[in-house]
């Protein structure tokens, strides 16, 4: 978007302070994310782990999942 | 397009998948090429590769052009570059492949790996997300906006990328292929097998058991920049003894079939920002090395014990890999493919009658294994000749050089080929350091040829005046030998060609004296071999100072200085002449003398060297 010359200064003043205001909320975001959404289920995650008996491996290779069609028109 | 078209009609009426049945067809009635261009970015060492037919006609790493050592941007440049070569538009490309599969790294590898470390890792977390959240989540539309293309994108997984870099332009017919890096989506580790066309991964080692991130977060400890200054750790361990083998072995549990898995109480890279903390110092009993602090003989050791890990455990993967997919051919790709000393040991194993490692190994490669996953998978392309050579960016012509060299107000004397390859070989005997610029420029991180410092390999004085003066970088790190292929046996214990740098033997015990700025300590040597067809240029220049001093080897290392990113232009290549004690720069058939330069024109070096960052 363009101002005109004297009014320029506005834009940008307020482009900028949108910037950190973005920073800002998704700091906040992030965080409640990652302390509620993350936080819940790493401890089921984590209490999974416990009760899973360890098994001493003889190998760590592990099969190459299998292709599924047309997995090259897709990002996962 | 319209090759794929052809192809898939043929198919339907023919109504066979034999590829030699509708290959022929397909050349006879496309009526323009298929071009693919092949992207790798968002990482580190971003790149970009036009293939025309299957053939690569341009690929190159975007740091080259933004002059940001191991950029990670979206290869704008370069992809301009490439479409100026090709003569073509992007609307004329007729597919574009990304090296990895982001929302199965992202989904699957990232968000997991959060919840498992939690709750660690939340400043970690913090950046990530922001990174993503920008670029990373985006990857089709920021392609689609920057590059203003409309076409199709296709992804493949990050290994399958190094697999097919390697694989797909080894020239065998079938191969054992191994990869091993820091990480893809979830793996670090692969065996595969090539055959025909046609590329498979059958085993993996998943994040974050890496050997790639092993040899960072020593790399780290010992003080030098992660995912950039691993080849130095490889450089100091000939310095050093393998002393601490049982704490490599305290940090992986290596099995016989090659097979690992790390011991995460000593790495922190899963939930922090730093590779190691406390308990890796504790377990070698010394804290971790502070950036350009004196290395000691510890971190010589360290070192050593570092690379000899590796190279066992490299050994160990390769020797099953054959088990699983067994060929007399193997290709390897990744970042530890640049590890030239595990793979003279791979090539002493004697397990493979030939191996090829695809010369841009690191993420840069990924581009061109994509470009080609594509031009197999998706357009059914034929077989895709060897990879030759690494010149595949562009290049300057004389015009453009003395255009330059006029507005820069340089003085220079224009040379034909033969004067100038009779002037420059006796130049170079001697002390003389000097900046060799010619045609194509390399793709990968290694000079060649075409952007290299070259000098006398036979006065030793000469490796610490490249390091010190030249590239001003650490004393201890080596210097690698160019040799007429023909005359390998005379000098190394090697006996195939090594186009690319990428194998360490040794230099024989009677040759060591008279090649002393280019034999290690303990007696190696990188070796870059060079035939006519390769480079004539650059292969004529060595054959004339072959015949002037009886010696066909000389020094050959990349043309930049710590941590700048080796030139790209004319321009590029004058900034870090003017800037450092080099003598003589060689720009196409343009001889410059140092002695001649204005005051002027020097630069304030201090200036100069401060726009890069320290590696």
């Amino acid at each position: 978007m363009k101002l005109p010359p004297p009014l320029n200064w506005l834009w940008k003043g307020w482009m900028a302070f949108s910037e950190v205001l973005g920073k800002i909320m998704s700091f906040i975001l992030l965080t409640i994310l990652w302390i509620i959404g993350f936080g819940l289920y790493a401890i089921v995650m984590k209490i999974g782990v416990l009760l899973r008996k360890e098994e001493r491996k003889t190998s760590y290779w592990l099969d190459v999942p299998t292709d599924f069609p047309d997995s090259m028109k897709h990002q996962f | 397009m319209t090759s794929y078209l052809v192809s898939w009609l043929f198919k339907w009426i023919v109504g066979t998948n034999a590829l030699a049945v509708y290959q022929f067809p397909i050349t006879l009635l496309s009526v323009k090429p298929t071009y693919i261009l092949g992207i790798s970015c968002y990482y580190h060492d971003s790149a970009a590769v036009l293939l025309k037919d299957g053939e690569v006609i341009f690929a190159a790493q975007e740091e080259r052009y933004t002059r940001i050592k191991q950029d990670d941007d979206l290869p704008v440049n370069a992809v301009k570059h490439a479409l100026a070569i090709a003569g073509i538009t992007i609307d004329q490309i007729d597919a574009i492949g990304f090296y990895e599969k982001p929302l199965l790294k992202f989904f699957d590898r990232l968000l997991p790996t959060y919840m498992k470390v939690w709750p660690r890792g939340l400043r970690s977390y913090h950046m990530a997300m922001q990174e993503w959240m920008h670029k990373k989540l985006w990857i089709p539309t920021n392609i689609q906006k920057k590059l203003k293309y409309k076409g199709p994108i296709y992804f493949i997984p990050h290994h399958e990328s190094h697999a097919a870099s390697s694989y797909f332009v080894s020239g065998f017919p079938h191969a054992t292929v191994v990869t091993v890096d820091g990480v893809g989506e979830w793996a670090t580790t692969t065996i595969g097998e090539g055959r025909g066309t046609t590329l498979q991964l059958k085993k993996e080692i998943h994040f974050p058991h890496s050997l790639g991130l092993l040899y960072s977060a020593l790399t780290y400890y010992i003080g030098f920049k992660v995912n950039s200054a691993e080849y130095k750790v490889m450089g100091l361990a000939p310095y050093g003894e393998p002393k601490y083998m049982d704490q490599m072995r305290e940090l992986i549990d290596l099995k016989e079939d090659g097979s690992f898995a790390l011991n995460m109480k000593y790495f922190h890279y899963e939930h922090g920002l730093r590779m190691t903390g406390p308990e890796i110092e504790t377990l070698f009993g010394q804290p971790t090395r502070t950036p350009e602090s004196p290395l000691t003989q510890f971190h010589k050791d360290v070192a050593r014990s570092l690379q000899e890990i590796l190279n066992e455990a490299m050994l160990k993967i390769v020797k099953h890999a054959k088990e699983l997919c067994p060929s007399d051919y193997l290709c390897l790709a990744g970042g530890v493919a640049l590890n030239c000393v595990a793979n003279g040991k791979i090539l002493q194993s004697g397990l493979f009658k030939d191996i090829f490692i695809q010369p841009a190994s690191g993420d840069a490669g990924g581009a061109l294994g994509v470009a080609l996953a594509i031009w197999h998978r998706i357009f059914k392309g034929g077989p895709v000749k060897r990879m030759e050579h690494v010149f595949l960016g562009n290049e300057y012509s004389n015009q453009e050089i003395e255009e330059i060299l006029r507005k820069e107000n340089i003085p220079y004397e224009h040379m034909d080929d033969a004067s100038l390859i009779n002037a420059v070989s006796y130049l170079l005997s001697g002390e003389n350091v000097i900046g060799w610029f010619q045609g194509k420029m390399e793709f990968g991180p290694r000079s060649l040829g075409n952007r290299s410092i070259i000098a006398d390999a036979r006065n030793k004085e000469n490796w610490q005046k490249v390091n010190l003066k030249i590239k001003f970088r650490e004393s201890f790190r080596p210097f690698a030998p160019t040799i007429l292929e023909e005359r390998l046996s005379d000098y190394f214990a090697l006996d195939r060609e090594s186009p690319y740098m990428l194998i360490v033997a040794d230099t024989l015990p009677a040759k060591r004296e008279e090649i002393p700025a280019v034999t290690h300590v303990d007696g190696s040597a990188r070796i870059q071999t060079i035939r006519r067809d390769q480079n004539p240029k650059y292969y004529d220049l060595i054959k004339a100072f072959e015949k002037r001093t009886g010696c066909p080897v000389i020094i050959n290392t990349s043309f930049n200085v710590r941590g700048e990113p080796i030139v790209e232009s004319p321009k590029d290549a004058l900034n870090c002449f003017l800037n450092t004690h080099m003598d003589y720069l060689v720009l196409g058939n343009f001889l410059i003398r140092k002695m001649d330069m204005p005051k002027k024109g020097v630069m304030d070096r201090e200036a100069y060297l401060k726009q890069f960052q320290l590696d």
